[in-house]
Formats: C-alpha cells, sequence, structure tokens
C-alpha cells in the first residue's frame, strides 16, 4: 500500500521546479494579454458583423483561460452558441463545467489577471452612442418650429440649449446600432454597455449586495452611472418603479433597508430589480434560484417570465437544474468540462437526448412523478480541469465508448434543423444545411 | 415558561417493550432570543414546537420543508446536539431526553448523523483515516490491533479507495468529501442516522451515486433514516414515510404513498406544485404562496399557515388546528379536515380560553387598581409597580374624587 501511495501522490503535486516553470509561462502570458488590453483600440477593430441577424449574442469559438499557479485551466474551450432575439436560452451543466465563466465572458467580469479571454469572439448587437470626431457622443437637441417655419433648437434661461430627455428621463444622445465583439472591446466602450444593454443576475443575493449601503443607494447608483441627465429625485422614482415591478409590496420601506434587512428572496427580486432598471436587451441570470426554496423559486422564475414580456428582452439563464431549464428556455445547451456537448431547443433535449452524458444526466434525477428503484449514475467523476486530454472529455465515463472516441475530440454534428451534438455515435446522421 | 403550550401527560407510560424503535412526543426546541433586565430570557424563537412521530426500525423517514422551518434543529434536537426544552425521545423504548450526559454517551454510537455541508463539517488538520476512526477508537467499537483493517473496511463500503487513508480532506471534491461524512458515521455500527441534506451540496451525478449507496447501506446493514431535504424528488425516492414542516410544526405526515398521491394540506399542495418538471411539455397548475415564511420569533396566531395559505377561513386566524389522524397513519393539522363536532369543540375551547384570559386580566386590573388607590390615599410613594396608563388614570381620578368627597364632608359642618 505504501508504494500505491507515493505514486499517488507523485500524480497529484507537483514538483519545485515545476511550479517555477508554470509562474513563469503564466506571468508572460498573463503580461501579453494585458500589454494588449492597455493599448488603443479603434472602434472598427471591435464592430463585426452578426452571422444570423435574428440572434442578439452569437459566441464563437470562446477560449477563456485561468493560469493558474497549478497550471492552466481551461475554464471554456471553444464554446460556440447563439442567442436569439426576444427567448430565453438555458445554459445547464455541473459545477466547474464553464457556464459562469462563459457568462462573465459576456459581460468581461473575468477575474483578470489570472483570468483571460484568449481567443474566439463574443458578437453583441448593441445600441451604441454615436460619437464626433473628438470622440464624445452626440445629443438630440429639442427643437420647435417658430413664426417664419424654421425649425430652431430650444434655449434654456441661461441660453443653453436644451437636450431631449428619453423614456428614462436621461439625455438622449444619437444612437446607431451595431455589432460588436465583447472579447476584442476596450474596457471604457464596454462600460457603455455593460449595465445599459446587458445586465447580470448574480448567483448568491446575499455576497452581491453590499452590507454598508441601503438598497436604495445601490439600486440609484446603476440609474446615476447609466442614465446620463437624470435628476435624483427621477432616480429614486425610477428605483422605486423598479422594485414595484419586482413584486415587492412596500418599496418605499424597501428602498430605505439594508440588505440583511430582508430576505433571500426579496434580495434576489432587489438583484432583478437592478439588473432591469437600464431596460436591457439581455438579462444574464446566473444561477437565480440555487440559493432559494422551492416556493421561492416559483416566485422568482414566474416574475423572470412576465417581466421578459414586459421588457421585450432575451434572458440567458444558467442553472444545473434540469427542471428549470425545461420550464423557463426554449433553447438549451448543455456544457461539459468548458465545452458544448449538446444544443438545441427544449424539446430536442428533453425528448431526444442524444449525448450520452445528456441521457445520463436525465436519468440520474429523481423526478416526483416517476419511481425507481435505484437511480442511474453516471459511473466517475468530472475529470481535472487542468491538462485535458486530447480525447473525447466523457470518453471515461461513456457506457457508449468507441474506439473512435480516443481520437481527436468530435466536434458539434448537426443531427437536425435546430439539434447539435458532440459525439462520435452520430456522425452519420449529420443534416447538410438546405 | 410556556407551560400553556405543551399539555401534561397525564396517561400511564407505556412500558419499554410495546414502544416503537423511535418515538418522539410533543419534541419542543426553543432558542431565547430576547433578555429582561435580569438577563433572564423572555422571548423565544420557537424552532420546534410540538412534533410528534413514530418510526419503525429499518424504515426512512424524510422531513421536507422550507429553510427555515426547523428541519434541521428538529434533527439536532433527536440527538441532543440541542438541548431539548421539552417533550420526550423514546429510542428504543429509553427515554433519551431524561438520560444523564454520561449515561447517553453510551448510547451516542447507536444514533448518528451526516451533517449538512461535507466542506465544512470536516477537520482538515486530520486526515481521512483518523476522521473515520477517531469516534470508533473512543467508543471501543474495535481493538487497538484491528483499528487501520476497520477503517480500511469501512471506507471500502463506502467507496473510498484504501489509498485515501493517509488524505487530508482538501484533496477531495464535493462527493467524495461526502462519502467520508457518511463513513465517519457507519464507523461506529449506528441504527438510526441523521442525514442531514446529504446531497444538497453535490452536483446531479455526484446526487445519484450517494444516494444510491445510502439505499444500498440501508439494505445491507439494516439502517432506519431520518432523511432531512428539501429537495421533494429525492424525498420521494429514499422514504418510506414522509413529514412536512411548517414554522416548527408538522403540518402533515404519512406513508410515502399517501402523502405524494393523496396530499391533505394546502401547504404541501403549494410545495409540491412548486417543483419544476424536467419536461417542456408539462405546464404546471401552479399554486404559487405569496411572501415569505414569517418569522418564528413572532409567528402569527391560530394556523401558522393561514397568512399565505389560499384556502384560509375565518377560524384560521383564530385557532390552532388540532394534529389529528385524518386517514389510517396519515396525520394532517388543518381545519379543512375538520368535522363539525370538531370545529365546535375548538370554537368552545377558544372562547373558554378566552374568557379565562379576560377574566384573568380583568383581576389583575382590579388588584392593581385597590392597591394604586389604596397607596395614594396612604400617601405611600415608595411602591413602584409598573402599572398601565389606564389603571393609573382611573386610580387617580378615584383618588381625587374621594379625597374631594372628604373635603366636601369635611366643609359642610364648618359652614
Amino acid at each position: 500500500m505504501a508504494d500505491n501511495n507515493k505514486k499517488e501522490i507523485k500524480k497529484h503535486y507537483i514538483t519545485r521546479s515545476e511550479s517555477r516553470k508554470i509562474a513563469k509561462e503564466n506571468s508572460r502570458a498573463i503580461a501579453g494579454f494585458e500589454k494588449q488590453k492597455k493599448r488603443k483600440v479603434r472602434p472598427e477593430e471591435y464592430v463585426t458583423q452578426m452571422k444570423d441577424d435574428k440572434n442578439i449574442v452569437e459566441f464563437e469559438d470562446l477560449h477563456t483561460y485561468f493560469f493558474s499557479d497549478s497550471g492552466t485551466v481551461k475554464a471554456v474551450n471553444g464554446v460556440t452558441f447563439s442567442v436569439p432575439a426576444g427567448s430565453t436560452v438555458g445554459v445547464v451543466g455541473e459545477s466547474g463545467c464553464g457556464k459562469s465563466v462563459t457568462s462573465l465572458s459576456l459581460m468581461q467580469l473575468v477575474q483578470a489577471p489570472s483570468g483571460q479571454i484568449v481567443s474566439g469572439s463574443i458578437r453583441f448587437r448593441a445600441d451604441m452612442f454615436k460619437l464626433d470626431e473628438k470622440g464624445k457622443k452626440i445629443p438630440v437637441y429639442e427643437k420647435y418650429t417658430d413664426e417664419n417655419g424654421e425649425e430652431k433648437i430650444k434655449l434654456d434661461e441661461k441660453g443653453k440649449p436644451v437636450i431631449r430627455k428619453n423614456g428614462l428621463g436621461g439625455n438622449m444622445y444619437e444612437m446607431e446600432r451595431q455589432v460588436v465583439d465583447i472579447a476584442k472591446m476596450p474596457t471604457e466602450a464596454m462600460r457603455s454597455i455593460r449595465g445599459r444593454e446587458v445586465a447580470m443576475i448574480f448567483q448568491e443575493p446575499m455576497t452581491s449586495l453590499n452590507p454598508v449601503f441601503t438598497i436604495g443607494n445601490q439600486l440609484d447608483e446603476v440609474g446615476r452611472l447609466h442614465i446620463e441627465g437624470i435628476s435624483k429625485h427621477q432616480v429614486k422614482a425610477r428605483s422605486i418603479e423598479m422594485l414595484q415591478l419586482v413584486g415587492i409590496a412596500d418599496p418605499e420601506g424597501v428602498y430605505k433597508k439594508y440588505p440583511h434587512e430582508l430576505s433571500g428572496g426579496m434580495r434576489q427580486r432587489v438583484m432583478i430589480a437592478i439588473a432591469l432598471l437600464c431596460n436591457p436587451k439581455l438579462i444574464v441570470a446566473d444561477e437565480p434560484t440555487t440559493a432559494l426554496d422551492v416556493t421561492i423559486q416559483a416566485q422568482i422564475l414566474d416574475l423572470l417570465r412576465d417581466i421578459k414580456g414586459k421588457i421585450n428582452g432575451s434572458i440567458m439563464l444558467i442553472t444545473h437544474d434540469l427542471g428549470v431549464v425545461a420550464e423557463m428556455a426554449d433553447y438549451v445547451v448543455v456544457m461539459y468540462a468548458g465545452r458544448v456537448i449538446e444544443m438545441g431547443t427544449a424539446e430536442d433535449i428533453f425528448d431526444n437526448p442524444l449525448h450520452p452524458y445528456t441521457i445520463g444526466l436525465q436519468k440520474s434525477k429523481p423526478t416526483v412523478d416517476k419511481e425507481a428503484d435505484s437511480l442511474y449514475c453516471i459511473p466517475g467523476f468530472v475529470p481535472n480541469p487542468i491538462n485535458m486530454p486530447n480525447y473525447c472529455y466523457f470518453r471515461d465515463r461513456c457506457e457508449k465508448c468507441m474506439e473512435k472516441c480516443s481520437g481527436e475530440y468530435p466536434g458539434l454534428i448537426k443531427v437536425s434543423d435546430t439539434h447539435s451534438v458532440s459525439c462520435y455515435l452520430y456522425e452519420g446522421e449529420e443534416v447538410k444545411n438546405g | 415558561m410556556a407551560d400553556n403550550n405543551i399539555e401534561v401527560n397525564t396517561a400511564e407510560p407505556v412500558p419499554a417493550t410495546e414502544r416503537e424503535f423511535l418515538e418522539v412526543e410533543n419534541l419542543c426546541k426553543y432558542f431565547p432570543v430576547g433578555f429582561d433586565f435580569f438577563g433572564r430570557p423572555n422571548k423565544f424563537l420557537k424552532a420546534v414546537d410540538g412534533v410528534s412521530f413514530k418510526l419503525k426500525k429499518g424504515k426512512t423517514l424524510g422531513i421536507v420543508g422550507e429553510s427555515g422551518c426547523g428541519k434541521t434543529t428538529m434533527g439536532r434536537t433527536l440527538l441532543r446536539l440541542y438541548d431539548i426544552t421539552s417533550g420526550d425521545v423514546y429510542f428504543k423504548g429509553q427515554n433519551v431526553s431524561a438520560l444523564k450526559n454520561r449515561e447517553f454517551d453510551k448510547l451516542r454510537p447507536n444514533m448518528q448523523m451526516i451533517f449538512q455541508d461535507p466542506y465544512a463539517s470536516l477537520s482538515p488538520r486530520l486526515t481521512v483515516g483518523e476522521i473515520i476512526g477517531e469516534a470508533a477508537r473512543q467508543h471501543k467499537i474495535v481493538e487497538k490491533s484491528g483499528y487501520q483493517d476497520y477503517v480500511l473496511e469501512v471506507m471500502r463500503m463506502c467507496g473510498l479507495q484504501p489509498h485515501y487513508f493517509e488524505r487530508y480532506p482538501h484533496e477531495f471534491s464535493g462527493g467524495q468529501r461526502q462519502r467520508i461524512c457518511i463513513a465517519r458515521a457507519l464507523a461506529l455500527k449506528p441504527e438510526l442516522v441523521i442525514c442531514d441534506e446529504p446531497v444538497s451540496a453535490l452536483d446531479v451525478s455526484i446526487q445519484a451515486q450517494i444516494i444510491n449507496m445510502l439505499i444500498e447501506l440501508r439494505k445491507n446493514l439494516g439502517l432506519t433514516y431520518i432523511f432531512i431535504s428539501h429537495d421533494l424528488s429525492v424525498v420521494k425516492h429514499i422514504s418510506d414515510e414522509v413529514g412536512v414542516m411548517y414554522l416548527g410544526t408538522m403540518v402533515e405526515y404519512g406513508s410515502r404513498d399517501s402523502i405524494f398521491n393523496n396530499t391533505l394540506h394546502p401547504y404541501t399542495k403549494a410545495l409540491f406544485s412548486a417543483v419544476p418538471v424536467p419536461n417542456p411539455h408539462v405546464k404546471m397548475n401552479r399554486i404559487i404562496l405569496k411572501g415569505d415564511i414569517p418569522s418564528p420569533v413572532n409567528p402569527p396566531s391560530g394556523c401558522k399557515f393561514h397568512t399565505r395559505c389560499e384556502k384560509c377561513m375565518e377560524i384560521c386566524g383564530r385557532i390552532a388546528p388540532n394534529y389529528k389522524e385524518v386517514e389510517e397513519g396519515h396525520f394532517c393539522a388543518c381545519h379543512l379536515y375538520n368535522t363539525v363536532e370538531e370545529t365546535e369543540q375548538l370554537e368552545l375551547k377558544y372562547e373558554e380560553e378566552r374568557r379565562l384570559a379576560e377574566e384573568k386580566a380583568d383581576e389583575l386590573a382590579k388588584k392593581q387598581f385597590w392597591k394604586k388607590v389604596t397607596d395614594k390615599l396612604h400617601g405611600a410613594e415608595k411602591n413602584n409597580n409598573v402599572v398601565s396608563p389606564e389603571v393609573e388614570e382611573k386610580a387617580d381620578s378615584a383618588v381625587s374624587e374621594a379625597l374631594a368627597d372628604k373635603e366636601n364632608v369635611k366643609d359642610v359642618p364648618k359652614e
């Protein structure tokens, strides 16, 4: 047994020289990425075109790595999927499969410097501000026609031109619809999108709200930052309106409270209110109900569905609960160890799952309306994220493993118009794009 | 201190042999949250408030409920990890709650617990072998010579490799840690194992592994489980009997089939309808509960669920429903299932109680009034009993009237 032990230990730990080597490589790689970020990027470099105009977001071959002290963790390793406008896309997978990192990459919130978007692109269709030659926003002025029938710009008492107000009470600027690549975007430009066009509901409402500021303060902050030219009392009115929208009974009271005075469900509602404050086009909900009870979960899911209709936006829902996905999502993306292994409409995935992992996942979940003597379980564990093998990551846990599985990682195979799977089992069943 | 809530058991004690494997009668656990000037508790959080059930050997009882409903506290109180406030726990006919600590220590190996969070419940400074074997050695379950073999045997039983013996908990994933926790509990050869949310911290694929292992161990070792979880599907899979808790009380209890197929209590119905089903074609008829679970420090009067109940009636806000057997072996605490006579009885009892309370209050007010009046008349200022302002006013006016009368009486002869 002692020999066995030593062997195991050798496998498990890295030597000092190895560790030093890794650290050196990491610092070099990180310095390269950081340098690239600091360089001035012209808008032409990140403005691109969508592949399909119906989509609001397209991920293409996204790679996000974490350069850790024990090796490079390929948290997101070639993810390709898209979110059609006006729909809900559910991203499912076990913990550590990279679903949260995918969403953080979309928000440009990956923990730098160790976490970096290495390659790939995230195309997002956004209403960007039109800029003049000096790089300033162009305001839209209030106009009127005088007696001679000429259009003139309205002036206030001090002789300054009056800027027209938009629906939220802020200044109106000239906008243009652009497709931007978030992976290549500089941080300053990202700030004008983040929160305004795409907003995120974070996982744990207790840790994501600041305990030393009131709820109202934290809501107002979003309004002040993203709605330019809005007055103080308008911000407050907007915050209270949002709190009312998410179904909080006493919005004025909650506005003055601190996060610790609220229950888990209320805190999650506040998080949703913060995310919705600027009417974003896309809401990224990262496990919005994991920390909540089933009864509260039902309330929150109902609310999300309701609000999606009201603001006419899209939702990217990240969760590990298949039940939640089945209920909410139009499209489902199944991830495993940093890769998409299967995607399709909800009906495709739940009625006709193809990948052995998806099948196993559905069989291993006990349900209230079915009875079974023993649950099916997928043998083994999720592989170590450092030094991933070159073959299919699921090979060692798969029941239907073939000889071919030891070869290269299988690409996504389109089985039907909406359904694709990454497994050699379905190689012959490919459907050509018609 | 809370005598009005606990009925005195006047029935003759049941002989030990006739008791079930585990019997819990009116178990209460109150946590003091408010203190008066002298440091005496005067405000309580009623985490568990009168829970009773019986469990046969080899069966599994599933406890479900929202967070904060007292599931975990109940489990811990059963093992006397918290002191029992009142009520009795009979384990194999022995009244556990009456035993002294040293006597109870001998019983502890028979009752074990698997804790909620596998990340927090393992000591980071002990090796896996030590974690599993420590208690077995302490309770002299194995000989010193056979210690390592015994621990390795337990580890093998729980699906842990022998070379994990000298490793530390941080080297393991959540599923493996949970296996270590289970091995630690089973190393003492227990008969009753309380599983406190053993799978809620784990991923779906690992969850299935652990649940299968628990079922396997139950079969092989003849264990009795109390399985605490908020995941209804898991509870349905593993349990023979199910108890549904709300705000510290058991609202429904029965065999698994009767609970899931013939749900009685409105809360249980709402709970079951809220579980998302992994099938996009099923459109659920949701009963969405409004608001959050009320604070157990200040629970609603009458039926604790009436603030969120769909089928709330007038009686629910005033009178607490009694916990009664609606069908054979299926208990429920709800006014919906009362017969007319039972409702009448409850009403009578309520009226009686209210009358008594009013009388008591009247008497108290009278006493205070006369005391105050006599005090004022005798000019005694040292009495600093706190009296309600109404009584104070009344007493003042009575005293002034009396004094005025006296003066009048005095004045008359002068003139």
